[in-house]
């Protein structure tokens, strides 16, 4: 556990002189497997990294070491006004490091973006141990997108010693709507109203029936009951433009007809109606001994077929599926519930999982929304890139780590790293601690 | 208009392949040439992409378009703006001809780059012909995309280097219902300073913000939903920064921003520099190229891009190029003879190698005279030359 990234520097460059492979390794939340240990490897943890080394409120930049937590430099941008947008749920515990590996997203990708779009350069060290700088610190550096290529770079290249984030003003204001349907489908197209209109929400996030009584079992909610699908919409900004919008996305929920409808009137009011969307993942939990997390996107206007087709292959498999997402970005979490005491559960479940992402692909969507590649969906990159494309990320992971000893077995299919198995819950989420999305 | 003298036009993707394959020199990719075409110095073969052009894809309910490389901004900012929708970025020089490959292989980005971000932070998908002739693809078309490596940023930037860009897929966002904009006057490069990181910091979330070094004058623009809520930001915006003020007639604002995105403010200067800067040190730096004199310079996107339109003459280059290391600030000749010319903080020699000799290791694309990269004879091998040729 390396104190300096002096010393982060020096393992890399041993392991580089001997051969040995390494992960570099936030927090462990990876939610595909990324961090998993490799055998005769080495974990380099970064959490001793965690210096937020300076906030400049007029560049609006914060320069960090790969562990801090992410949810620490919004804290630390707070007095100024500004915050850190990218805001993955698993925040209050997951590290810029790992965000940056992963090219993590959120709630608010849609109007925001992700990771890479707020990451304006980092030093880092490449698996050979050579130290670069890429990117700087303007919003507008000159020359290819190196920064950017090495966000979501899943650890192949090497691992990132600190990082410049750009910070956005917080928003002035906020409109938070909550609406029940009778059906999923009207949920989606509600969505499609909102979107159509020439509406930019923050957020726009839809959860099924299944996770509603999950989360309402958790954390008390009070979503309408009865609902086959949640919504929530989000609207931001100065608030002269929140009050014109409002009454605008007031219009249009009101003729998708929803059957029950609450509006936010005060921070408290704002924090409860997200309380239950960011307990799914733990809450669904406690409906079942495992469940596996999946990551999907398809065109956001096929997500009623989307999700009728992940009902019938639930159906099919006589396996539960509760569904939770970012209905803005077209980004499916579908959580597979099945208890891995039974034999061959596990198994049903990951090929329930495999048949959602084959259906997303079907539908011109990906393989990974904002969990990565990782171990995973390691033999499906194949399925969304051809064999030229594949060799040629497999040529510039080479580049930069010659050797394959950073983070290898991840991303790129075929070659085996053995790992544990990780299913359920986080030891974290068990206890309570952290609730992701 | 400018026109492009090309070595060659291919009017498919396999042609474009083939000439690739089979090029007698080094193949520079370029769009309409409003960039990069006055590039004489060296041995080169172009290959112009201006019949790959038309947009193959738009889904506005989807918030995604795709085109290929050829396509002029023009057609894509029409079709999208007929669905009340656009590029947020104001991609610059559509009036004078430019293509959507060409804005992304210069890593152009206007004003509107100022509050959602710029050209990399729209491109979610492309493919380009690499070193092999093969046809690599990155990203996607959808926008909320993890898989891979991301190809699309890496090639923002990247001036034709590494591939040719045949298609590109770029995530649109709604245009804003109204618009304003307002004008304040500063009586020094700090206090412009100070006004943009006032207005950058603050409630309003302008669209843009531009300074005119020359004129001492800060431009804000700001879209909303209703005119009365976004007069209404805007004219508090205006009063919070506490300096001279006045707010834009709609037809004057359209041609003011105009005159932006087709950076009409260096005029015939042969050479435009773009260099990567944010508010803080920026009075400093504005302040050290005023003293070489000579030039004219526009602060864009929000204190994120500076443009120096200069004169050619090589001492001036250089005496720019010492400025701008010392500030520790990134440039590069974004129009005119020496396009891609490095000056200022140089960019990462490894990575850039490394990237080189993944996708074009036998140099089938020109590297110019801005790298010095380990190279087969086919590279036009410089060192990065200092004196402009006559």
């Amino acid at each position: 556990m390396p104190e300096s990234a002096d010393e982060v520097v020096a393992t890399v460059k041993w392991c580089a002189a001997n051969r040995v492979p390494f992960v570099a390794r936030g927090s462990g939340t990876s939610l595909s497997g990324g961090s998993l240990p490799v055998e005769d490897g080495i974990v380099i943890a970064l959490n001793r990294l965690n210096r937020i080394l300076e906030i400049d409120p007029d560049d609006r930049v914060a320069v960090v070491e790969p562990g801090v937590i992410n949810l620490d430099v919004t804290r630390a941008a707070e007095p100024f006004g500004l915050h850190y947008a990218p805001d993955p749920s698993s925040q209050t515990i997951c590290t810029i490091g790992g965000n940056v590996a992963f090219n993590s997203g959120g709630a608010h990708c849609l109007k925001y973006g992700m990771t890479a779009n707020h990451v304006l350069g980092l030093r880092a060290v490449l698996a050979t141990g050579e130290v670069v700088e890429l990117g700087g610190r303007s919003r507008e550096e000159p020359g290819p997108g190196f920064a950017g290529l090495f966000c979501g770079s899943e650890g192949l290249f090497g691992a990132a010693l600190e990082i410049t984030l750009s910070l956005l003003p917080k928003p002035e204001s906020y409109f938070t709507l909550l609406a029940g349907f009778r059906s999923l489908e009207a949920a989606g197209n509600a969505v499609s109203a909102v979107i159509d209109s020439g509406l930019l929400p923050g957020a726009m996030e839809i959860m099924d029936a299944l996770a509603i009584e999950a989360a309402e079992a958790a954390v008390s909610c009070g979503y309408p009951e009865g609902a086959e699908a949640v919504l929530i919409v989000e609207l931001e900004g100065p608030r002269e433009h929140v009050a014109a919008e409002s009454a605008l996305l007031g219009d249009i929920i009101a003729r998708t007809r929803p059957f029950a409808q609450r509006i936010a009137a005060s921070p408290e009011d704002r924090a409860t109606i997200w309380r239950g969307r960011k307990s799914a993942f733990s809450a669904v939990g406690r409906l079942s001994p495992d469940f596996i997390v999946q990551d999907g996107v398809v065109p956001r206007g096929r997500l009623g077929e989307a999700l009728r087709r992940i009902g019938e292959l639930s159906a099919a498999a006589k396996i539960r599926v509760a569904n939770v997402f970012h209905a803005g970005d077209g980004n499916l979490h579908p959580l597979i519930l099945y208890d891995g005491n039974q034999s061959g559960a596990l198994e049903r479940a990951e090929a329930l999982a495999a048949d959602i992402l084959r259906m997303c692909l079907e539908m011109g969507g990906s393989i990974t929304g904002e969990h990565g590649i990782g171990m995973e969906k390691r033999e499906f990159l194949p399925a969304m890139f051809d064999d030229a494309s594949v060799a040629a990320m497999k040529r510039v992971r080479r580049a930069f780590d010659p050797d394959m000893i950073a983070n290898p077995g991840k991303m790129f299919p075929g070659k085996e790293a053995p790992a544990l198995a990780a299913r359920g819950l986080h030891p974290l989420e068990a206890a309570g601690v952290i609730s992701r999305e | 208009m400018t026109m492009t003298t090309a070595d060659a036009e291919p009017e498919s993707l396999e042609e474009l392949q083939e000439m690739v394959r089979s090029a007698y020199a080094p193949v520079r990719p370029l769009g309409a040439g409003t960039k990069a075409s006055e590039v004489s110095d060296g041995d080169f073969a172009r290959v112009s992409l201006r019949r790959l052009s038309g947009i193959t894809e738009y889904q506005p309910s989807e918030y995604t378009i795709t085109a290929r490389a050829g396509t002029p901004l023009r057609e894509i900012n029409d079709a999208l703006a007929a669905r009340g929708q656009r590029l947020p970025f104001d991609p610059p020089l559509a009036g004078a001809g430019a293509t959507i490959g060409g804005t992304v292989a210069a890593g152009l980005s206007g004003p509107g780059r100022h509050r959602f971000g710029g050209v990399r932070d729209f491109l979610i998908g492309v493919r380009f012909v690499s070193g092999s002739g093969d046809l690599i693809s990155g990203g996607g078309k959808v926008v909320k995309n993890a898989a891979g490596f991301d190809f699309p940023k890496l090639m923002v930037g990247s001036c034709g280097r590494f591939g040719a860009l045949a298609e590109v897929c770029f995530k649109v966002f709604p245009a804003p219902k109204s618009r304003r904009s307002i004008e304040l006057r500063s009586q020094s490069h700090a206090e412009a300073a100070s006004a943009i990181v006032r207005l950058s910091s603050g409630r309003w979330e302008a669209d843009a913000i531009d300074y005119d070094a020359e004129g001492g004058v800060v431009s804000a623009r700001f879209g909303g939903p209703t005119d009365e809520a976004t007069a209404a930001v805007a004219n508090d915006a205006a009063e919070s920064c506490g300096l001279p003020s006045r707010m834009l007639g709609p037809e004057e604002a359209a041609a003011f921003w105009d005159d932006v995105s087709e950076l009409r403010f260096a005029g015939m200067a042969p050479i435009l520099i773009r260099a990567g800067v944010s508010p803080g040190p920026y009075a400093a730096t504005q302040d050290g190229l005023d003293a070489i004199g000579g030039m004219r310079c526009r602060l864009s996107g929000g204190g994120a891009q500076l443009f120096v339109a200069a004169p050619s003459e090589a001492p001036k280059l250089d005496q720019i190029d010492e400025v701008l290391a010392r500030a520790g600030i990134a440039a590069v000749v974004a129009r005119g003879r020496e396009f891609g010319r490095r000056l200022g903080r140089r960019w990462s020699a490894a990575a850039d190698a490394a990237v080189k000799s993944a996708l074009d290791p036998d140099g089938r694309f020109w590297n110019g005279a801005w790298c010095s990269t380990a190279s087969s004879a086919r590279t036009a091998d410089r060192s990065p030359s200092r004196s402009s040729a006559p």
